[in-house]
């Protein structure tokens, strides 16, 4: 896997989690252990690259 | 982007508060039992002064969970009168000591995962850190 970044954006006492670059679901496994040393999840969206990959990885 | 995830601060890792408090001018007194703000003799775990200012508040570092688990905090402090300081050395509402703790534990679990890191400080008190396989 090439390219794949994590960014942790720091605002206001509270973080922004973003990934790029992961093949489906893995970039929750990349993150989950960050996010749980932090604090406490308030939210977590998937974009449409999320479920993309997915899909790609299924038909391919 | 894959996705996005928003975190609540929440303080579990005294070591990185400690370095956090440093950064900002303070300085970790572990196992004190109350700190120092208009109402004497406030409960707390733990609590930060500010280093130089023996007559400024101090924060509490209050443990806000129960049982033999790991433990976690809130901070507690007075920002009337001598408390002012500690608005400006760690942001109003802490805020600026709070970014830093969450920086710090960010930055270790990303590097103990095998993460290159890099930090940038942004406007208004904001970290961004990006890492990189």
């Amino acid at each position: 896997m090439e390219n794949r970044t994590i960014t942790v954006t720091i605002e206001g006492g509270k973080a922004k989690v973003e990934t790029e670059g992961f093949v489906g679901a893995a970039c929750k496994d990349a993150t989950a252990q960050l996010e749980k040393a932090m604090g406490s999840v308030e939210s977590d969206e998937t974009t449409p690259e999320f479920h993309q990959s997915e899909v790609q990885q299924v038909t391919n | 982007m894959s996705h996005v995830a928003r975190i609540a601060c929440q303080i579990a890792d005294l070591d990185a508060l400690g370095r956090a408090a440093e950064k900002k001018g303070g300085r970790l007194k572990t196992n004190v039992g109350t700190f120092k703000s208009f109402q004497h003799g406030q409960r707390c775990d733990h609590a930060i002064e500010l280093v130089g200012a023996e007559n400024a508040y101090e924060v509490g570092v209050v443990r806000s969970n129960v049982g033999s688990g790991p433990a976690s905090y809130e901070l507690a402090y007075d920002n009337w009168g001598p408390g002012a300081a500690l608005d400006r050395a760690f942001g109003p509402g802490l805020v600026g000591l709070q970014n830093e703790y969450l920086a710090i534990v960010a930055e270790d679990q990303l590097r103990r995962e095998g993460w290159m890191v890099q930090r940038e400080e942004l406007e208004g008190q904001r970290i961004q850190l990006r890492a990189y396989s």
